[in-house]
């Protein structure tokens, strides 16, 4: 596998680069700004894009910009977005067009190694990674409207641990239940939520959670 | 010990020895002279103004069937009495030595018709005001003169003893000195009735003075939040860009080398090496920044102790003079480190300089910081650039920031600050 990493800060290029190496993806190009990531994107089609939000010469959401801009010109490519800090709102704009194969994550999350590298190869892989921090923010926006005032609060749990993009098999792993139990919550977040149950991808299930929480 | 500044120097005259030498000295002293010419001046300029204006009367009655020459006439005696308190001015100035602002009519909007602006213009105070000190200094400098002249009269008969009226003898000798010592005091009065008539009526009157305050203040208000605002994004760009990063770095070569812990003993152990060392540099960083935002040293021990550290890192020799009697106020103390921290920065970045100096003075209730170098110059004031937060900065609490840097150089800069607010 092949990727494209844009930071302005090289230590961050260099520290992802060695993270990529040590998850078996190839780095072909480390950029520092939007500019260059769209060049770098053209010349080297590669499968994933590593991105900054924050990035040369604006200092706000280059980083972002540049990444709707692939997804429209580049469908193929998976994007991982990185941010120091995570905004609902970015996501949402992220989100907008198509959840497939599209990342969301803290940089922290760059510190947990093995889980890091799990959350690039499911975005890869066509998946969905949401920062858990944002899946919170857009749990704690939506009460208001209390669509999920219905939900208990272990339904509520699984549905944060799904809006961040894992699978059944994952989320009875971290709730440590088998996974009839999760299956069992899932239909019934989805009866009480009117969606109509499809678990075959996981990134259609964060598309109908995001949709319906921004709705 | 610090030293109280004094205001008596003790070599000074008594009071009454003083006033009595001024009028011992009265006949032949400068002042006496420029005031009587002072009056003189604005008898003829104040006469000649009246003579103009009857004539624009006259005129205007005359020929009144001939529309709008009156119109003209009187606009044109208008126009010549707002000019004349240039001339007033410019007199004062140089007879009197005080220094008079000109309050000035508004400016008038330029959609009016030619008309209305006129008629805007001529009911505007400032017009009206000097209109009027054209007619009440006439009757002032007549009276002064005349009385003047009347002394005078008297100090040549009374002590050449020739002419009549004045009696015999000591009598008459006596009457010659009073008006000898007395005249310079009449023309002294009317020049300073006259002054302080000016001062009145061309002046800027206290509701204009008002406003201008009320608008300067708003605009120092609006620096100053604007230049806490800045100063807050200053804070999270240096953060952001500088110390999250290697915090996330060493974050993550922490997580890697534990990930290779068992597997890969050597190449752990080199990640963990860096990764000491990134928290080393990340330790050094947020120092460096604290202090930018604010130096506790600064607190506690004053500007001169701060300025240590600052020159400490600038990597050409500054020298430092900080003479000040006591410590300023907390926020002027700031504004004054900030000005220089700035300018150390900039020498260091851009200047080329082999030499600087950073100069703290105080006098009249004011604070001076100067930083020179002797680089290269072209030190400019842009727009959300490190000067223009700087001059934000000092302007907000009344002080004023001058950068000269021509190209080549040597740069000056510059900030006064009030000390006592």
């Amino acid at each position: 596998m092949r990727a494209v990493i844009a930071d302005d800060s090289v230590l961050l290029r260099e520290g992802i680069a060695r993270l990529l190496a040590e998850g078996d993806i190839e780095v072909v190009a480390g950029v520092g700004d939007g500019d260059s990531l769209l060049a770098a994107v053209e010349t080297h089609k590669p499968d994933l894009a590593v991105i900054d939000v924050r990035m040369p010469p604006g200092h706000r959401d280059e980083g972002l910009r540049a990444a709707i801009e692939i997804r429209r010109r580049w469908p193929d490519v998976a994007l991982l977005v990185l941010s120091q800090f995570v905004e609902e709102r970015y996501a949402t704009e992220l989100l907008a067009g198509d959840t497939r194969a599209i990342g969301y994550l803290l940089k922290d999350r760059v510190a947990d190694v093995a889980e890091f590298i799990e959350a690039l190869h499911r975005v890869a892989a066509g998946g969905t990674a949401l920062d858990p921090e944002v899946v919170r923010q857009l749990l704690a926006r939506s009460r208001q409207s209390d669509p999920l005032s219905g939900l208990t609060p272990r339904e509520r749990e699984v549905l944060g641990l799904m809006a961040e993009g894992r699978s059944n098999s994952a989320i009875a792993e971290a709730l440590v239940v088998s996974m009839g139990a999760v299956e069992k919550r899932v239909a019934s977040i989805f009866m009480k939520l009117d969606l109509p149950p499809d678990d075959e991808q996981t990134h259609r299930r964060v598309m109908a959670v995001v949709r319906y929480l921004n709705s | 010990m610090t030293q109280a500044p004094t205001t008596h120097a003790p070599a000074q005259p008594a009071p009454t020895a003083q006033i009595g030498w001024s009028v011992l000295l009265g006949p032949i002293s400068p002042r006496t002279w420029r005031a009587l010419a002072s009056v003189l001046v604005s008898l003829i300029t104040g006469s000649f103004f009246c003579v103009v204006l009857a004539c624009a009367l006259l005129l205007a009655g005359s020929v009144s069937w001939i529309v709008g020459i009156g119109m003209l006439a009187l606009s044109s005696a208008l126009r010549l009495a707002a000019r004349m308190a240039r001339v007033d001015r410019w007199r004062i100035k140089r007879m009197n030595g005080v220094r008079i602002e000109l309050a000035s009519p508004p400016e008038p909007a330029s959609d009016l018709s030619f008309r209305q602006r006129q008629k805007a213009w001529s009911q505007s105070p400032a017009v009206r005001r000097r209109v009027a000190y054209q007619f009440a200094r006439l009757p002032v400098s007549a009276v002064s003169l005349s009385a003047v002249g009347l002394l005078g009269y008297g100090m040549v008969t009374g002590l050449g003893g020739t002419g009549p009226g004045l009696g015999e003898g000591f009598g008459r000798f006596l009457v010659g000195l009073v008006c000898l010592f007395g005249w310079p005091l009449l023309a002294r009065l009317g020049s300073a009735v006259d002054v302080s008539l000016a001062r009145a009526l061309l002046g800027p009157s206290r509701s204009g003075q008002l406003s201008e305050e009320v608008q300067r203040l708003g605009e120092a208000r609006t620096l100053a939040v604007e230049s806490a605002e800045s100063e807050r994004r200053r804070i999270e760009r240096d953060l952001h860009d500088g110390l999250q990063p290697k915090l996330v770095s060493l974050a993550l070569e922490l997580g890697l080398a534990k990930a290779r812990f068992e597997r890969d003993p050597a190449s752990a152990q080199s990640l963990l090496n860096q990764a000491h060392e990134e928290a080393k540099t990340a330790i050094e960083d947020l120092r460096g920044l604290v202090r930018g935002i604010h130096p506790s040293v600064l607190d506690e021990r004053g500007l001169d102790a701060a300025f240590s550290a600052l020159v400490a890192n600038c990597s050409v020799p500054v020298r430092v003079e900080v003479r000040l009697a006591q410590r300023p106020d907390k926020a002027v103390e700031a504004v004054a480190y900030f000005v220089v921290a700035e300018a150390i920065t900039n020498i260091t970045k851009h200047s080329d300089a082999s030499q600087a100096a950073v100069l703290i003075t105080e006098g009249a209730g004011m604070l001076r910081v100067l930083v020179e170098d002797n680089g290269s110059g072209g030190a400019q004031v842009e727009p959300h650039g490190g000067l223009a937060g700087l001059a934000a900065r000092v302007t907000a609490i009344d002080g004023t920031f001058r950068v000269t840097s021509p190209p080549g150089g040597p740069t000056d800069v510059e900030a006064v600050i009030p000390c006592v607010r």
